[in-house]
């Protein structure tokens, strides 16, 4: 579904010396992502783990290499185009939820939809009313989002992700800011979206995220220093902690 | 301002009413054969449409401290020219005379006043019947049927009204070459000798007032943009993240920017028809003109203008939000 070609992504700064200056941040970066898969990134701060996020799903454009989705090239999208095709194919929740302070949780749910255009309100608003029935938060339709818990504002955040019916879901440090409680409810979610056939690529420090995941990828110094698949059964954790440790 | 100043209509403010050219015969040996000479010139003249001879002289007024003081008094038929009387009306009959505002103000006169005039030794009751605005000879002239020796004229001034279709310059040069002693002058051109400085200025005036109104409004514009995009980067950025584009998110800004200048222009020709025609007023009163009614050119003031302050602002838009697509979601989350 989703092809990683040796992606490389470098910045530069925006002081006069810095500028002259380029930062390599992912350096031929490879993977593939199959439908239904569930990606977890890891590896320490600075790595590129999120620009990496950024770079597949198209929210930044790579230096070098190429990013296909479903054989459709983003790096040859303008951006016009690029960002109708997020819009209609991928999700995103982020750390802290990032949500419009101006909005209620609910319009801030409906938005992309609205934005898309490709249906008509009421069946927007429906199913947002649907997606917080089942993440749990119902009751919260009106409320502003300084007015409910983060796990709450995450599991809304889930929710304006998937008001598109994406085709996979990118995720910045899901459980980042949130209590063991509520990572746990945010992951049971993810589990159960990714049972349905959802693909979902998430970016992590959080090992109890990693483990929720089909496949890990370790990134250090933007280059994967190595790949697991965690097949089900067996003691997942001591396994993951064991190639952590080895990568 | 500038546009009001240059309309030949002004002359309304100079004591008489609206007309084409006026002839100036001055005080001298042969003024009487001069005036015969003019009145035979424009005699039967088919281009000329309607004319009237006004002598001007001065007289003596009483003040209200019993004091003295010469006024300077217009004779003729005021209603061939009729004027736009600020209060009351023109002068009828033998008794009654109008005072231009400065004269009336220092004269401390309003309509039905008695003035007390003294002219060739005889002292004269004249009734106020009118005020009006004159910004001539230092604002301070009146209007009366006054039976001048002809020693006492100071000077005879004719203004004449054209046919339709007559040209004012064509017409000027014909009667200055048959008048060649006598001054000849286009209403237009009077104005601007009288308000020469004042033209000059406000044309000035209008131009560094466009120039920095301009400027101003691109400045605001930038620096009102710079402030909800710093207030509002999160949520730009969060925007942009859940599928708006940059184009979506800069027409956002430009809208909000459009319907506020959109208010302002409205506000600001509001107000230019009001304030602005009580400021000019108030800086006209000082030389006569109390009251003035702005003529305002639509194409330029309800199109061009707004259509000119419209293109600077959305150049200054463009400008302005081009940071837009510098913003991304990642500066929002904190590791």
């Amino acid at each position: 579904m989703i092809k990683v070609e040796q992606i490389s992504k470098s910045f530069k700064g925006n002081s006069p010396v810095d500028s002259a200056i380029a930062t390599s941040v992912l350096n031929g970066v490879s993977f593939e992502i199959a439908r239904g898969d569930f990606v977890a990134v890891m590896g320490p701060s600075g790595s590129g783990k999120s620009t990496l996020l950024y770079s597949v799903s198209g929210m930044d454009r790579v230096t070098e290499g190429q990013v296909w989705f479903d054989g459709v090239s983003l790096s040859e999208m303008n951006e016009q185009s690029l960002s109708g095709f997020r819009l209609n194919k991928m999700g995103f929740v982020f750390q802290n939820a990032q949500m419009l302070k101006n909005l209620s949780i609910f319009d801030n749910l409906i938005l992309p939809g609205l934005v898309a255009k490709k249906e008509k309100p009421q069946v927007i608003r429906k199913r947002a009313k649907d997606l917080m029935k089942r993440m749990d938060i119902d009751g919260l339709c009106g409320r502003d989002i300084r007015e409910v818990s983060g796990g709450q504002l995450q599991r809304a955040s889930i929710c304006r992700a998937m008001i598109n019916n994406p085709e996979v879901l990118f995720l910045d440090e899901p459980t980042g800011a949130l209590n063991s409680e509520a990572t746990d409810q945010v992951l049971d979610i993810l589990e159960d979206l990714n049972g349905e056939g959802m693909t979902i690529m998430t970016v992590t420090h959080d090992l109890r995220v990693a483990l929720r995941a089909k496949k890990v990828i370790y990134l250090r110094d933007g280059a994967i220093a190595g790949e697991k698949e965690l097949t089900a059964g067996g003691n997942r954790e001591q396994a993951l902690d064991d190639w952590l440790k080895g990568v | 301002m500038k546009n009001t100043i240059q309309d030949p209509s002004f002359i309304t403010y100079m004591g008489v009413g609206e007309s084409d050219i006026r002839i100036d015969v001055h005080f001298s040996q042969q003024i009487n054969q001069q005036q015969d000479q003019v009145l035979k010139v424009l005699e039967n003249d088919p281009e000329i449409e309607k004319k009237a001879i006004y002598k001007n002289g001065y007289l003596q007024a009483q003040t209200k401290s019993g004091e003295w003081q010469s006024i300077r008094v217009e004779s003729g038929d005021q209603s061939v020219f009729p004027l736009v009387y600020l209060e009351g009306s023109a002068p009828i009959g033998s008794n009654e005379m109008a005072l231009s505002y400065m004269n009336a103000s220092e004269l401390e006169k309003k309509i039905g006043d008695v003035l007390t005039v003294e002219y060739g030794g005889e002292t004269m009751n004249y009734t106020i019947a009118g005020i009006y605005q004159d910004i001539t000879y230092g604002g301070k002239t009146a209007k009366a049927a006054i039976d001048y020796r002809n020693e006492d004229v100071e000077v005879y001034i004719l203004y004449l009204s054209l046919a339709e279709g007559i040209n004012i310059d064509t017409k000027t040069n014909e009667l200055r070459e048959a008048l060649p002693n006598i001054k000849v002058t286009p209403v237009p051109s009077f104005i601007t000798q009288t308000l020469g400085g004042i033209v000059n200025n406000l044309s000035q005036v209008a131009a560094a007032a466009m120039a920095i109104a301009l400027m101003i409004s691109t400045l605001i514009t930038i620096m009102f943009l710079k402030l909800i995009m710093a207030r509002e980067h999160s949520a730009i950025a969060v925007k942009k993240a859940i599928g708006f584009t940059n184009r979506d998110i800069r027409i956002q800004l430009a809208i909000r920017i459009l319907v506020i200048l959109c208010l302002g222009i409205i506000i600001g020709t509001v107000l230019a028809n009001t304030l602005g025609e009580a400021i000019f007023s108030l800086m006209l009163s000082s030389m006569g003109a109390s009251r003035m009614t702005l003529l305002i050119q639509p194409l330029k003031a309800y199109l061009i203008s707004p259509l000119v302050q419209l293109l600077v602002v959305a150049i200054a838009v463009i400008g302005g939000t081009k940071a837009v697509k510098h913003y991304h979601i990642k500066e929002q989350i904190i590791e």
